[in-house]
């Protein structure tokens, strides 16, 4: 009796542990059915990072698996009106994505994606930094270099 | 007998008849033919024939007059028309008058018009599709929009137009592996549509050159091939572009009739990249010198005014004998001169490559005519189209022989031009070059010549490397050999000089001398005092009148000092030891200055001298000075001017005193540091265009409308107020050329990005002219704001161009990064973010 409680319990971990490793994947589609995908927010600041009001429309946000090969690697989506994004189904593997908004600093990060696996990658896109130079001076007539005020080489080239 | 006698008579008679009775010459009755379309527009080149008598074609009006000399009223005749050329055809006329009865004191009876209607039956247009030079077979073809064909092998179409001899249309070609091409164009009869498509892709360029005399000249039809592959032939600005390489490729430029190898070069990877190459002609190249009429150094001089245009005509005469030079017109020259606003002595100290006269002369030649001591003196100037003086020398001889003083100074040219030539075989210690005595080029055997690299330098310029240098052994016409050290690498192509003797002479003693001039007891140091040893240029003199000149020892050297304004002076000296000092007092012409201003107790300062304070008398060398009146006290306004005192005595004094104004750029100076930035506003506002300082002040008004009151548009308005006035527009006060950043920089701030990129291109070309205290930060904003303003622009525009041109911008704005800068914090900010736009673009170019 005592026995045969003892296998069946060990039967029992033993399933766990198949359930834990291998069969995740027999399991989890089942459990919680979920594609692996990217998704999240992008919000926009100005040249010194503080967030602005605006939501950007059409960030292009590009997911670039950096373990496919190279002609299937790359797939891009634009966010919508409040600034939200989501991949498509994706394949797993280690991507970097990237925002990309005209007049924006690039920003990219690198996202492990397993099988099913969702994961929200929120970006902030900071405008390109531009000086602000001052009107400059006309010169003083005799202010101008000019050739001729240099010595002029000797004959010959 | 009788018979004989009657003949005679009757011959008489006759004679006597028609002496007599020559009746008046027949009214002239003119055919006035029309040739015109169905719709009434007029056809030119109708070929018109009377009663099967050529008699011409119709104008561009459609008409022709053919003159009748008295035809008989009622004569029948037949007028044909008909026009046949390549291209164009149209069906052949014929129509039948009747010469009507006339009346010569009636005009209108004379005029016998005919109206001939003429319809095409044929009118092609050729539309020709090619791609750097050759033709693009298959290219699909539209027109508004419909699709009419394809072009053949040879890369035509050809589109019908009958009945119509022209029409408007737009012209859409496409074809795989191209960009495609669209143009509004005139389609005609016999005539030809050049489209030339792009590589698509094709964004990197390759630019063929020749140099000559250091400037850059394009060289158009030259094969290129990359990494082996034809890439096409370069166009008329000597560029052709090719498609990016992933990795760095070679380059290989041919042309026949040139350099027996191909010229080689690399080509970067990555779009946007750009390669120049040298490529060398197979002739040595001759000159086209535009020779400057002559001045006189002795102002009112009457027996040198007279000499000027035999000098002139005789140099001419002399110099273009020879046929390595070729004359530029002089009126060519004096057009060219006007059109680019440049005078002779903006010409020789700075050159004119870029101006009118840019593509018309390589070389000026100027001379000063001036007398020593009873003596004629010629200087003569051959100056380079960059500048540079290539050959100076003088003369000196009898006034009565103007001839051989001319014939000589010619023959001295001759003897110191720096004769180019290319580098045709190279073998170790062995030369074959292009360079012969041709067309009485100075090169003897014996003599020397330098060996150049020929490389793009920095900017658009040429750089120079000398690899070594050879004694000529043979000349030929168009050939010679030199020799050369074993270690010398020289390379086809590379570019030989002939090196002038005198430059080659030892010259083993150095003599410094100190000019002066005027009256003894009163003279002073004189710069600007051009030296001529042994009648060759060997430089100027320093402000302080002095000029070190290396002579060979032991033997007699003549010296000749020549100076605008005054007589020349000859000096003959042997030099003993190896250095020595001289003095050297010249001749001047004096003028009695007396000068006064409105306040008086000014100071006075001529040339930068100081001469005392208002009111004043002194004594001052004929000629140019510049002339500064500077008010001890108060806000006043220095004057500051270029005069020219020309007679014994200048007055200045009473109704000509100087009057001096208030000096508005002060106070407002002042305003703006107290913080008081309306006070500075009315007050520099208040400045009038009759005010001396007028561009100055509205100049400095926008600065403040746009940087303290942050108002772009008020500051642009000023901005176009200050170049409004032409000599600020067309840069003749360059002071301003810095007015054109601050423009585009306003215009920039107000999203005017056309606008900015136009006044900033104006800028960048002139920053020559830039303040020199900050003409690197000028240069820098100047290439930031143009870049940025490119970008923007591409931004609402997203065309193919702008984006091209936008990198390239970058590209010059990266490319300029100067020590001064390095450490300026608003420069490095402007710079990494710079980076990233520039990423932006190079993602763009990558074919997003």
């Amino acid at each position: 009796m005592s026995s045969k409680r003892q296998q069946t319990l060990g039967v029992l971990v033993l399933a766990a542990a198949a359930a834990g490793s291998t069969g995740c994947s027999v399991l989890r589609p089942i459990l919680f059915w979920q594609p692996a995908t990217i998704r999240g927010k992008v919000t926009l600041a100005d040249e010194k990072g503080t967030p602005v009001a605006t939501s950007p429309e059409a960030v292009t946000v590009n997911f670039i698996n950096t373990t496919a090969k190279i002609e299937e690697s790359v797939v891009s989506v634009n966010t919508d009106a409040l600034g939200k994004y989501q991949s498509p189904k994706l394949t797993p593997g280690l991507y970097k994505v990237e925002a990309f908004l005209p007049g924006h600093v690039i920003e990219t990060q690198n996202v492990k994606l397993r099988s099913h696996e969702k994961k929200g990658t929120p970006f902030t896109l900071k405008k390109i930094r531009e000086t602000r130079s001052k009107t400059l001076r006309e010169s003083d007539d005799d202010n101008i270099p000019n050739p001729g005020d240099v010595q002029i080489a000797p004959p010959g080239l | 007998m009788k018979k004989a006698s009657l003949g005679i008579v009757g011959i008489v008679l006759l004679l006597a008849g028609l002496v007599a009775c020559t009746p008046p010459p027949p009214p002239t009755v003119t055919l006035e033919v029309t040739a015109s379309q169905p719709d009434g527009a007029p056809i030119s080149g109708v070929a018109v024939s009377v009663n099967g008598e050529a008699k011409g074609e119709t104008k561009d009006d459609g008409k022709l007059n053919v003159p009748l000399a008295g035809p008989e009223p009622g004569t029948d005749l037949t007028v044909k028309a008909s026009l046949e050329r390549p291209g164009v055809k149209f069906t052949p006329v014929e129509q039948q008058v009747v010469v009507r009865r006339y009346d010569a004191t009636k005009p209108e009876t004379l005029r016998l018009p005919v109206a001939l209607t003429m319809t095409a039956v044929e009118a092609v247009s050729e539309i020709a599709v090619e791609s750097a030079g050759m033709p693009v077979a298959g290219a699909e073809i539209k027109l508004d929009g419909k699709k009419v064909g394809v072009s053949d092998a040879a890369g035509l179409y050809k589109v019908q137009l009958a009945p119509a001899l022209s029409r408007q249309a737009k012209v859409a070609v496409s074809v795989k592996g191209y960009e495609d091409y669209t143009e509004d164009a005139t389609l005609a009869g016999g005539s030809r549509v050049t489209v030339s498509l792009a590589k698509r892709g094709a964004n990197a360029v390759v630019r063929v050159v020749q140099e000559k005399l250091g400037r850059w000249a394009a060289v158009d039809g030259a094969e290129v091939t990359v990494d082996g592959q034809r890439a096409g032939k370069t166009d008329a600005s000597g560029a052709v572009k090719v498609v990016a390489p992933s990795k760095d490729a070679k380059v290989e430029v041919r042309k026949a009739g040139w350099q027996p190898e191909p010229a080689k070069a690399r080509l970067a990877a990555g779009s946007a990249s750009e390669v120049t190459v040298v490529l060398s002609p197979s002739s040595a190249p001759t000159y086209r010198i535009a020779v400057l009429p002559p001045t006189s150094s002795i102002i009112g001089d009457k027996e040198l005014d007279d000499l000027l245009p035999e000098v002139e005509e005789r140099l001419t005469d002399f110099l273009f004998a020879h046929s390595v030079f070729e004359r530029v017109d002089p009126e060519a020259l004096q057009k060219a001169m006007k059109a680019s606003k440049l005078t002779t002595k903006k010409m020789l100290d700075s050159g004119w490559d870029g101006t009118a006269l840019g593509p018309v002369a390589d070389a000026v030649v100027a001379t000063i005519v001036s007398k020593s001591e009873g003596d004629l003196v010629l200087s003569i100037r051959a100056v380079s189209v960059k500048g540079k003086t290539i050959a100076g020398l003088a003369e000196a001889g009898k006034a009565t022989k103007v001839r051989l003083i001319c014939e000589q100074a010619t023959d001295k040219i001759l003897e110191a031009f720096p004769f180019e030539g290319h580098v045709l075989e190279a073998q170790p210690g062995r030369l074959v070059t292009t360079l012969g005595k041709a067309g009485d080029r100075g090169v003897k055997r014996g003599g020397s010549m330098a060996v150049y690299r020929v490389a793009p330098g920095k900017g658009k310029g040429v750089s120079l490397t000398e690899v070594g240098q050879g004694k000529v052994k043979g000349v030929e016409d168009t050939r010679s050999e030199i020799e050369v050290a074993q270690t010398v690498k020289a390379q086809v192509g590379d570019k030989v000089s002939w090196v002038p003797p005198q430059t080659a002479a030892t010259m083993d003693g150095l003599v410094t001398f100190t000019v002066k001039a005027g009256k003894e007891g009163t003279e002073r140091a004189m710069g600007d005092v051009t030296v001529y040893r042994n009648g060759v240029w060997v430089g100027s003199t320093s402000p302080t009148g002095e000029i070190k000149v290396p002579v060979p020892t032991g033997q007699k050297v003549s010296f000749i000092f020549v100076r605008g304004g005054i007589p020349a002076h000859v000096e003959q000296l042997k030099i003993e030891r190896g250095t020595d000092r001289l003095s050297v007092l010249m001749p001047a012409a004096m003028t009695r200055l007396k000068l006064d201003s409105e306040p008086s107790g000014a100071k006075v300062v001529v040339d930068g001298e100081d001469m005392g304070v208002t009111p004043l008398e002194t004594d001052i060398f004929m000629g140019f000075h510049r002339v500064r009146v500077e008010p001890v006290a108060g806000d006043w306004r220095a004057f500051d001017k270029v005069l020219e005192f020309v007679s014994l005595e200048e007055n200045l004094t009473g109704d000509k005193k100087i009057v001096l104004t208030k000096d508005v750029m002060k106070e407002s100076e002042i305003r703006l540091a107290r913080g008081d930035v309306d006070g500075a506003i009315s007050i520099l506002e208040a400045v009038q265009k009759d005010h001396p300082d007028f561009s100055q002040a509205h100049h400095r008004l926008a600065g403040i409308y746009l940087d303290e009151k942050k108002d772009a548009d008020r500051a642009i308005q000023e901005f176009e107020t200050v170049l409004s006035l032409p000599e600020n527009r067309e840069l003749v006060n360059k002071r301003f050329a810095v007015t054109f950043l601050n423009l585009g920089r306003a215009y920039y701030l107000q999203k005017g990005y056309d606008k900015a990129i136009a006044d900033l291109t104006i800028a960048r070309d002139n920053k020559r002219f830039f303040p020199r205290e900050n003409h690197d930060r000028a240069t820098h904003d100047t290439l930031y704001y143009l870049a940025l303003s490119s970008h923007k622009l591409y931004y609402a525009q997203r065309s193919e161009r702008v984006l091209q041109e936008t990198a390239a911008r970058w590209k010059d704005y990266f490319d300029f990064f100067p020590e001064s800068l390095k450490e300026d914090e608003e420069v490095k900010t402007a710079r990494s973010g710079s980076e990233h736009f520039y990423e932006e673009i190079k993602r763009k170019l990558g074919g997003e």
